[in-house]
């Protein structure tokens, strides 16, 4: 029998092996997870809930099954929690609201369902920004979610249980969703691999709605590996969803052990880097040289200004947030915390025709930048955030009226490629003096997901800090 | 396009969407005017009658296979 510690920092494709090759009984690994989840539980506040029993029995079923035969499915018996806004048939996704609460699923979501077929025990539900607007993971309902290596600093939103949890080894990976940065923000400040597909590569059936023209749900893990098997399984086209790609999936689990020797990587030289911080620059050209003595020629180059793009994206996500809102903000105001409801309001007095020029210009806007950068890099590199991960207390913003700079600021980096619809993963790339992680952006044309696995892992492969866990 | 605070406070009024005080009705007038100034001079750049607001995902997939031209990265610096 292995110990606790052994297993809950195995990452989610080792503990799918060890499941398989019979190493460790599924009802251990649950056993482990629920009893890692109630010791951090308290500290991080990543859990809504925990469903206990369900994931008792499922993992009693699930080691009769390894007893008759051994299980195919990637994910047998892998404890996993996900970000409490997919839609499941008998349980209640809060969205962290005290609205959602009182909505009853009709379906179960595609991405949820694909984990379930892939043989994964859903262990509970994981906190969130409420509604999924907002990038720290405050929460006036349900507690601000806390960060995993340090529980005053936040742990970045708004897929903040999905980072904190999978961070503390409470679980071995995440469904979060990515509006302007909802999964890289998390993962990356949590010193974990988070994907923000392509705008259409994966299903939101039965996933909540912050904006639907920018809305992408994806994996947060421990590694990039673990980062490309979640994809492999919940990417590709669902007739349930009419914005999912009909493109063929790639493999991207042998797209880890791609070279990268030649890749060009481009760093921008405007835009992304303005403001940046000494340590945190530092450590972005240190992956930069990394990349180097991979193979990769990295070359500064100047890109399209993506500073341009924040207005024509929150025309889109407060237009259509608003939308989404509009009679719950009319009928229960007293029900929003500060943060959720201060970012939609904006959103019912944009004139209409803004909106549509918005979305009218996004195909010629992404034609030119895909043309302009992607004709010369493969890759475009970027700090994750241009600043030290901060406290809860430092961003917990109190004026309405200076909400929006704060969020600006935090998501000046990844909201730029919710509005190009681009791929983009972070992964780890050391840590702050602080003691805080900092993240490596990686972005590539459109459906290039498997070039930013092949790159983020052999990255991962050469730098010490997957290996490293939070003293929770 | 420019709105005022005035227009944002009745707007909230006609159309019942969220009560707001005059206070905060600047605050969001603010908010939008900065937005709509930011947001015209690309939209007005890339403004095309024929362009289909709801066609991204095509070009995304369009995107995603297009031979790009190949070019050498700018400048050099390294």
């Amino acid at each position: 029998m292995m110990a606790g510690s052994e297993l809950h920092w195995m990452s989610l494709t080792e503990i799918a092996l060890a499941i398989r090759q019979r190493e460790v009984s599924v009802s251990e690994v649950v056993e482990a997870s629920l009893r890692r989840i109630g010791a951090v539980r308290p500290i991080i506040n990543a859990f809504i809930d925990v469903y206990a029993d369900d994931a008792r029995e499922a993992a009693e079923e699930a080691d009769r099954q390894l007893r008759r035969a051994t299980p195919t499915a990637p994910l047998f018996g892998v404890p996993l929690a996900h970000k409490d806004m997919f839609a499941r048939l008998g349980k209640r996704a809060t969205g962290a609201s005290k609205i959602m609460a009182d909505v009853e699923p009709k379906a179960t979501a595609t991405v949820m369902r694909r984990l379930d077929d892939a043989g994964a025990i859903n262990v509970g539900a994981l906190n969130l920004s409420e509604f999924a607007a907002g990038p720290t993971g405050h929460n006036e309902h349900f507690g601000h979610c806390r960060n995993a290596w340090n529980p005053a600093h936040i742990s970045g939103g708004s897929s903040s249980g999905s980072g904190a949890a999978t961070a503390a080894g409470a679980i071995y990976g995440a469904i979060g969703s990515d509006t302007g940065g909802s999964i890289r923000l998390p993962a990356s400040f949590n010193g974990l691999a988070g994907l923000k597909p392509t705008w259409g590569r994966v299903s939101r059936f039965g996933a909540m709605p912050r904006a639907w023209s920018l809305d992408t749900v994806g994996p947060l893990t421990r590694t990039v590996a673990d980062c490309a098997l979640m994809m492999s399984l919940v990417a590709g086209h669902d007739v349930q969803d009419a914005t999912t790609s009909r493109l063929a999936v790639p493999d991207y689990i042998r797209s880890l052990g791609r070279s990268v020797n030649g890749m060009r990587i481009g760093i921008p030289a405007n835009y992304f880097r303005d403001g940046v911080s000494d340590e945190v620059d530092t450590l972005f050209e240190e992956a930069c040289r990394a990349l180097q003595d991979l193979g990769c020629r990295v070359d500064i180059i100047e890109v399209p200004d993506p500073g341009e793009y924040d207005a024509i994206a929150n025309a889109i996500s407060k237009s259509e947030a608003a939308a989404i809102h509009s009679r719950w903000m009319r009928e229960r105001p007293e029900d929003y915390g500060r943060h959720g409801y201060s970012r939609t309001e904006s959103g019912f007095h944009i004139p209409a025709t803004v909106y549509l020029d918005a979305l009218t210009v996004r195909s010629a806007v992404v034609r030119d930048f895909v043309t302009q950068v992607f004709s010369r890099v493969d890759v475009l590199a970027t700090p994750l955030l241009n600043f030290e991960v901060p406290t809860i207390a430092d961003t917990d913003e109190r004026d309405p009226g200076r909400i929006p700079a704060m969020v600006g600021r935090i998501t000046r980096n990844t909201r730029p490629f919710n509005y190009l619809g681009l791929p983009a993963l972070t992964v780890p790339c050391g840590f702050t003096a602080n003691g805080l992680p900092a993240g490596l952006q990686l972005a590539a044309r459109p459906f290039a997901e498997s070039t930013l696995f092949a790159l983020g892992g052999a990255y991962e492969r050469v730098t010490p800090w997957k290996d490293r866990h939070p003293t929770l | 396009m420019y709105i005022t605070a005035e227009f944002v406070l009745a707007q909230s009024q006609a159309l019942a969407s969220p009560e707001i005080d005059a206070e905060r009705a600047a605050q969001l007038a603010m908010e939008v005017n900065t937005l709509l100034q930011k947001a015209t001079p690309l939209i007005e750049r890339y403004r095309d009658l024929y362009a289909d607001p709801f066609a991204f995902l095509s070009a995304l997939e369009e995107l995603s296979i297009a031979q790009l031209p190949k070019e050498e990265p700018h400048d050099g610096r390294q």
